[in-house]
């Protein structure tokens, strides 16, 4: 299981354990706790037993591909090639 | 000895014939009596020794008081000397040659040959009591014994001898001090200890310690020289698709010592088009930032997840199909997860990024070091598919001894 590891209550790092380890872990000095957390990440805040983004990853609006009949349409001469070949001119 | 005539008694005595004699006055000689009496003389002085040498003897002649010779022609040959003798010259007690004794012939001594004076061979002595060997030596009676030998050429004398190509064998002590060319892949016995410059090992050790998880404190062993140190951070997840999809959470930082080696762990896969970077090392000899993974991919129908960062230790995750969850990274490659396939009008979800990796060779290493193994970033989750996880980190340590 991921524990946070986490120190005035920020996580330094993420490791995974077997069970539950000791306060401190093994290996890091005094003040540092393990908590039993999958999805935090280094630098999350801890607070009120909820790890939380400081810097929350600002999602981007990704451009939706523009379809074969959007492209004819915004094309005039494109548009008047396709009436001529239905012979709709 | 022989029968002595008629005139000798037999003890060397002459007798004249008294046949006829003695005469007296007016004594009518008669022929008879008077050639009896000349054949007893002739015959008397016949048997006598001449000493002008004429006859020779007919029988050993007893000589009690010796033989005095005034010659004095030196023996120097079988003609020439005071006794020449054709049979040879029986000594029944001492011989004494006052000057030079010179013996054509063999020579067999019966008994003990005491030399008071010098021996001089001007040939070469034979002992047929010795074996055909190249040096002799005295026993326990002083004897003359012949030795037994190993090797050819001179016979070596206890100071400054030359030897060629001696076997020793095993001596009993010996110094040496001038001795050159020892050849020590196959000259020498034993361990050199440090103290003299070598290592007090019959090999050259190593071992290794690898540290898959968790976290502690890495004890230096006794008479470690150095250590080398290869580390990986955790990867990255990857990130899910659809409906509600979550990023994939980074790995966690692998790290030795205090603020010493770090590898932080790679970005976890995000789930719009944005590359998440590798982690980055600091502390070591090398250091080699974790791979970036490519961000979400949006606006192509069915497009395969991205892939994750990969590690000198590869194992990447790879992206997963259209509707498909990503791949997860290998245990302990740091390498990051596959981000999930994307979907109809989905975006794909992004891979995690690598771990940083480093190396480090560490002389005169402390006697304890904390370490930390940093944990797989969790794959983000969504409608559509999930990420893949990524790579725990991993932490190899080769303890040298020399």
């Amino acid at each position: 299981m991921k524990y946070a590891i986490v120190k005035n209550g920020i996580v330094v790092n993420v490791i995974e354990y077997d069970q539950q380890p000791s306060t401190p872990p093994a290996g890091f000095e005094d003040g540092h706790i393990a908590i039993q957390e999958d999805r935090a990440n280094v630098g999350f805040i801890y607070a009120n037993g909820q790890f939380t983004d400081p810097n929350p990853p600002e999602l981007v609006e990704m451009p939706t591909m523009p379809t074969l009949t959007d492209m004819i349409l915004a094309d005039p001469i494109e548009l008047a090639k396709l009436k001529q070949a239905l012979g709709i001119a | 000895m022989e029968v002595a005539t008629v005139s000798y008694n037999g003890s060397g005595t002459f007798q004249i014939n008294t046949s006829g004699q003695p005469v007296v006055a007016g004594t009518v000689i008669s022929s008879t009596a008077f050639n009896a009496l000349t054949a007893d003389l002739a015959t008397g002085l016949s048997t006598a020794i001449t000493k002008d040498g004429q006859t020779a003897t007919t029988a050993r002649i007893p000589f009690a008081a010796g033989i005095s010779s005034t010659l004095v022609t030196d023996s120097s040959s079988t003609g020439t000397g005071s006794i020449i003798t054709a049979g040879g010259a029986g000594i029944a007690k001492a011989l004494y040659v006052g000057t030079t004794a010179n013996v054509a012939g063999a020579v067999t001594l019966q008994s003990t040959l005491n030399v008071t004076g010098v021996a001089t061979f001007s040939a070469t002595p034979i002992c047929s009591s010795l074996t055909a060997s190249s040096a002799v030596a005295t026993d326990a009676s002083k004897n003359l014994v012949s030795v037994t030998n190993t090797g050819t050429g001179n016979n070596v004398l206890a100071t400054s001898p030359t030897l060629v190509t001696p076997i020793l064998g095993t001596p009993q002590s010996g110094t040496l001090t001038n001795a050159t060319g020892l050849p020590l892949s196959t000259g020498v016995t034993g361990t050199l200890p440090v103290a003299n410059g070598g290592t007090g090992l019959t090999s050259i050790p190593h071992t290794v310690q690898v540290f898959t998880s968790s976290s502690g404190t890495y004890t230096t062993p006794a008479n470690c020289k150095a250590i080398s140190v290869r580390m990986v951070g955790g990867g990255g997840g990857g990130a899910g698709t659809g409906t509600s999809a979550t990023a994939g959470t980074a790995g966690g930082s692998t790290t030795f010592g205090t603020a010493f080696l770090t590898c932080t762990g790679g970005a976890g896969g995000f789930v719009t088009g944005v590359n998440q970077a590798g982690g980055t090392a600091t502390g070591g000899d090398i250091n080699i930032a974790g791979a970036t993974a490519p961000g979400a991919v949006g606006g192509v129908t069915n497009f395969t997840g991205g892939v994750g960062g990969s590690t000198p230790f590869g194992g990447a995750g790879a992206g997963g199909c259209a509707n498909a969850t990503g791949s997860t990274a290998a245990t302990n490659s740091g390498a990051g997860g596959g981000g999930g396939g994307g979907g109809t009008s989905t975006l794909t979800g992004g891979g995690g990024a690598a771990g940083a990796y480093l190396e480090k060779l560490i002389s005169s290493p402390s006697a304890t070091y904390s370490y930390a193994v940093g944990a797989a970033g969790t794959n983000g989750t969504g409608g559509t598919s999930n990420g893949g996880g990524g790579g725990s980190g991993l932490i190899i340590v080769t303890e040298y001894y020399v």
